[in-house]
This record gives C-alpha cells, structure tokens and sequence, in this order.
C-alpha cells in the first residue's frame, strides 16, 4: 500500500533551501524521512520551497545522501569519511530534521572515537572548557574512583 | 546572512554566518539536548559514560542519560578494587533511579551474591534486554556444573516486560513451567539449567513458554539433570545449538515451533532425542564431529545423525550436512570404518542435498554417498581412495541424476585425490562445476598445475559443459 502511494507522489519533487542559501530539489519520499519536513508539510500541504534556517548546504546534501542510500553496509562505512566536527555538525542536522537513523548513526560514529580517551583527551577533542574547581574534580573521581581506572595514554 | 537557533538551555541565539565557517574552538557537543549526549553516552561502557562528569560543570550530570548500561569487571589481585567494583555499579543504579534503562549488561569475576540486588534494582526500571555473563579464567573450558555460580535470583524468569536475555557461565534452577511473554531473543550460553540439583532428588520435566520468542540460542549443552525439556516456541525464527555435547541420562528436548528459517546444530552425539516440530525449515546446517568413545559405538552415533536429518520440515534444498572427525590417537580408517558398517542400519538421506565430508577414507565416501539420493554438492576433502576402489566402486545414484557441485579442500594433487577426481568426472554425468582448492604453502607451482590439469582434463570429454576452477584460498 506504501508503494502506491508513493507511486503517485514520488514524482513531486520538494526544494529544500539550507541555510547558506544552497537549493536541493528533492523527491517528496526522501524529504519525509525528515520529519520536521514532514510536520512542515502537514502544516502547509501547498508548499514547494522549505526553509533549513539551520544547516549548511554542505552538511544537508550529506544528509540527503544518507537517506537515500542507508543500508547495513552504507552505515558501516558512512562514518569513516567525517572528522569529529563534520560528525557534530552532522548530529545537530540531524537533530534539527528529525531522522532517527542518521542519528543513531552518528552517536555511535562519536562514541566509538572517544571510547577509551583521558578526559583530558575529550575536552580537547569536543572544545569543552573544564570550569569545575580542582576540589570538585578531585572529589567527583573519588566517587566514582572505579571508573577512573586504566585510561589510555593519549 | 543569520543562522538562528535555539540552544539547550532554551536560549535563542544568533550568529553571524562567518562563524560558521569552521567550529575551530566551538565547543557545540555540550550545545546538544540532553537526550542526545545521554544517547552518544549510551554506546559506551557505564565506566566510560560516567567519567564524563569531570569535563566541566554542563557535564557533571549528563552521564545519567544513558539508556543502556554495561559493567565489566576484571581479575584483579588486589582485594580493594573488587569492592570498588561494587561500589561503582551501586552508585550508578542508585543515581539513576528516576530513569528508563532500556539495557543491563554485566560481566562479573567476583561479587555473585550482589546480582540479586542488582537485577531487583534495574527490573524495576523497566529493563528490556538484560545480559549476564561469569567470566572465566580458563576461557575455552566448560566448567562442571558444581563449579559454576549459581545464580542468585529467579526474578529474571517471572518477568514479563523482559524482551532480551542472555545468560553465561551459571547455573540456574528453575521451577517447572516457565512463562516470559514479551521475550524475543534467548541466549543461554555454557549454562546448566534445571529444576532441582541433583540426587537424592528426581530429575523433572521442565516446560518454557516463550510465545513471541523470535531467536533461541545455546552454546554448550544447556539442560541438567532433567527428565524432559519442552520449548514452546511457536514464532521462533532461528534455533541454533552450538558446541553440543552430552552424555547423562536419557533426556528429551522438544522443540515445538513452527516456521523457522534457520536451524543449526553443531556438536556430537547425544543421549538425548531432540525433537523438532516445523511445518517448514528454511535453511538448516548440521556439523557433526564423529568420534570413537568407548561410551557411545560409531553405528549409535549415526543413528544420531540420520535422525537428525529426518527432523519434520527439513527439506532437500537447504540442508548441509558436514561430518568430520575427533582428532584421536586411533587411525582415522578404524573410526571410519565402523561408520562404514553402521550405514547399513540407517535409512537413506533422502533429502540431502549438501554434502561436507572432511577426510574421509574412500569407502566410507562410497557409502554415504550411496546413502544420497539427492544430492546436489559435495566438498570433502579426499583421505584415500585406491586404485581398486576406482576400479571397482559402483557408482552412486546421485552421480547419474543430481551431483551438479564437487569441491575438493586442501587439495594436494596426491594420487588418492586424482584417483577421486577421475572417479567423479567419469560418472557425474550431471556435473556442472568442480573446484580444486589449495591452502598455501601446499599451492602448486604453475608446472605442477599445468601437469595436474592436463591430467584432470584427460578423465572427460565434457570440456565445454563444465567448469573447472583451482583456486588458492589464504
């Protein structure tokens, strides 16, 4: 029943515009994988041209991208080719479009690249600024002391 | 141009489109919602996720949500660092009690008396999927069921929300009928599961009612000292029994079930009947290791085997069959030849349609081939087969009406391999592609191969029709 249905609309074509200004026509089953395309939709069936105020045309083609060819072995793979801040700014798209497998895909993709890192490693890596007091640091690795065991060297 | 959006703490900024030209010095992770972190954080172990806290003050607490929680303990020779193990897991749940856990994984070396309380505090979050594993020092041994841990609490069995378990290295008891409703996945891997430990006291029937139960794993031989195991599994998919070995009393295990789309069982003899009740089995493999114990004959051990493959629903496309035998201080040709004898007392193969025999002497080869009315392929590797037994051998049924695939492995081009090949390709009538396959350093030099060729090639006149392959496999 999907398949019909997408045989009558899977030739409109949608354009979404990032917010560099860059154009994407795109077929209107590959712009519902977004669901914040999809709410935009329902709220306004007319509508030919949506607005992305938040993500870069570089990063929303990626993300059409994705859609288009997700599979087992397109995931696997898909990750390797971004470094860490790509992968940020990839997470924050999909955050903001709502797709939940590039999501999944991306937290994974962060997580595996810090698994067995120092903090110190972290901080540095993700731009974070330590503002805890050497006593609060002091006192929340003797908390969770167990935890703090057996870091790789950076 | 102005990119706007609203951060996690609800603030609505503006940045100048400059800016976004890199991230250099941004720091835009800790920008992320909440949920999001907690879901980067749920990809790695609890210890990991929790050390998190000290990367600054938005950090301290965003560990805690994390969905899925993993522990792994190690040996340890200093008794403190077992304690703050304890301590660690304790204080993890406890900081945790106002969430949703949607995973719980463990992986002990000490502590087993603490598991009750552990699995009382994460059933209670609405755990779905829980994994628990005691590790062993010796990791390619099986311990005796008085040497495993048992374990602690049944509550995991009575849960009904329960989606995923997988269990290692325990021993359990279990009452006698067993319900758990939302279960799709079981593993029970090196386990001893029963309903009451031991003598003086009878062994029990012991019945499992998993009626949305999609996948069913065991590695080892699960059951103990039980009189009969009935698994009610009518959606199951895959049933794999893997490392099988047993050699108790009788047992009996039923496994009612009804389309599966793949079945394994890899181990040996039995003295059990296992009973599979499917209307169809999509694919099945079945790898037997032959062995000539004093406790069970050769001909006890193929009767095994031909009711294995006499399992309802098991049809002629999908079933491999791989026999191979112990490594033993006997010859191979003594074990191999008691198998011989006892194929007399076994019905056909009738649905056999793929074959994997490794080092098997000739006559054997004969026989089980003999034995295969149907069958399509056939890998072996050859361990001898004369020039008599060319001569005289009659040929298999299958040879004139079904063999389509011959494989041999580690192939050597010794006499007894070019004997066996010349047997095949004079009387495969239906042959449509044999494969030479070496493993280095036995590969043979290109004049070696040439000369081989030529040999092979000179056994048939069918050049055209069939494919003829030497491959080297790493």
């Amino acid at each position: 029943m999907a398949e019909e249905k997408s045989q009558a609309s899977s030739s409109k074509m949608l354009t979404l515009k990032a917010s560099d200004g860059v154009l994407f026509e795109v077929e209107l089953n590959i712009a519902k994988e977004m669901k914040t395309v999809q709410a935009y939709i329902d709220d306004c069936e007319d509508i030919e041209t949506i607005p992305i105020p938040n993500v870069l045309g570089k990063h929303l083609a990626i993300v059409i991208e994705y859609i288009k060819k997700t599979n087992e072995e397109y995931d696997a793979e898909f990750e390797k080719q971004w470094n860490m801040d790509d992968l940020q700014l990839l997470l924050l798209a999909a955050n903001y479009l709502n797709i939940s497998g590039l999501q999944e895909c991306l937290c994974k993709a962060i997580a595996k690249r810090i698994e067995n890192k120092s903090p110190e490693y972290v901080r540095k890596v993700f731009n974070i600024e330590n503002d805890h007091s050497p006593e609060e640091e002091a006192k929340l690795r003797k908390e969770y002391k167990w935890a703090f065991e057996g870091v790789d060297k950076d | 141009m102005e990119l706007s959006y609203v951060n996690a703490s609800g603030r609505y900024e503006i940045e100048s489109s400059q800016k976004q030209v890199s991230n250099n010095g941004r720091d835009i992770i800790s920008d992320l919602p909440n949920h999001i972190i907690g879901s980067i954080l749920s990809f790695l172990p609890t210890k990991v996720a929790v050390r998190t806290c000290v990367l600054s003050k938005r950090w301290k607490n965003l560990w805690t949500f994390v969905r899925e929680l993993s522990f792994q303990d190690h040996f340890h020779r200093i008794k403190i660092k077992k304690m703050q193990f304890v301590q660690f897991v304790y204080r993890v749940l406890r900081h945790l009690d106002s969430s949703m856990i949607d995973s719980f994984s463990l992986s002990l070396c000490y502590n087993y008396a603490h598991i009750k309380e552990w699995i009382s505090l994460v059933l209670s979050r609405k755990v779905k999927k829980v994994y628990l594993e005691a590790q062993s020092k010796h990791q390619y041994q099986e311990f005796p069921t008085k040497k495993k841990k048992e374990f602690p609490t049944n509550s995991l069995f009575e849960c009904q929300y329960l989606q995923e378990l997988c269990l290692k290295n325990f021993r359990i008891r279990l009452r006698p009928f067993i319900t758990l409703s939302s279960l799709t996945v079981l593993k029970l891997s090196r386990m001893s599961v029963t309903t009451t430990f031991g003598v003086p006291n009878e062994p029990k029937d012991l019945t499992l009612n998993f009626p949305v139960l999609r996948k069913f794993e065991t590695e080892g031989w699960p059951w103990y000292h039980v009189k009969s195991v009935t698994l009610q599994m009518p959606l199951l998919d895959v049933l794999s029994m893997d490392d099988c070995r047993y050699h108790g009393p009788h047992v009996e295990i039923n496994y009612c079930v009804s389309h599966l789309i793949k079945f394994n069982y890899t181990g040996r003899f039995l003295s059990a009947t296992i009973l599979v009740d499917a209307v169809d089995i999509v694919s099945a493999n079945i790898n037997i290791m032959l062995y000539d114990g004093s406790s069970n004959s050769i001909q006890e051990q193929m009767v095994f085997v031909s009711k294995l493959l006499s399992i309802n629903g098991l049809n002629a496309a999908s079933l491999k069959l791989c026999l191979s035998r112990e490594q033993l201080f006997e010859s191979v040709v003594e074990v191999f030849e008691k198998v011989r004898d006892s194929l007399n007392y076994i019905p056909d193969f009738q649905i056999l349609s793929h074959l994997h025999l490794d080092l098997a002497p000739g006559d054997l080869l004969l026989g089980i081939l003999s034995k295969s009315p149907c069958l399509e392929t056939l890998v072996l590797k050859v361990q001898d087969f004369g020039k008599t037994l060319l001569d005289s051998a009659l040929m298999p049924g299958c040879f004139l009406l079904t063999l389509k695939v011959v494989k041999f492995e580690r192939f050597a081009a010794t006499t007894h391999d070019l004997n066996f090949a010349e047997f095949v390709l004079k009387n495969a009538v239906v042959l449509e592609k044999i494969t030479f396959s070496c493993s280095p350093p036995k590969k043979l030099g290109q004049k070696k191969w040439k000369k081989v060729r030529d040999n092979i090639l000179s056994y048939t006149r069918r050049f055209n029709s069939l494919d003829i392959k030497l491959e080297i496999v790493p």
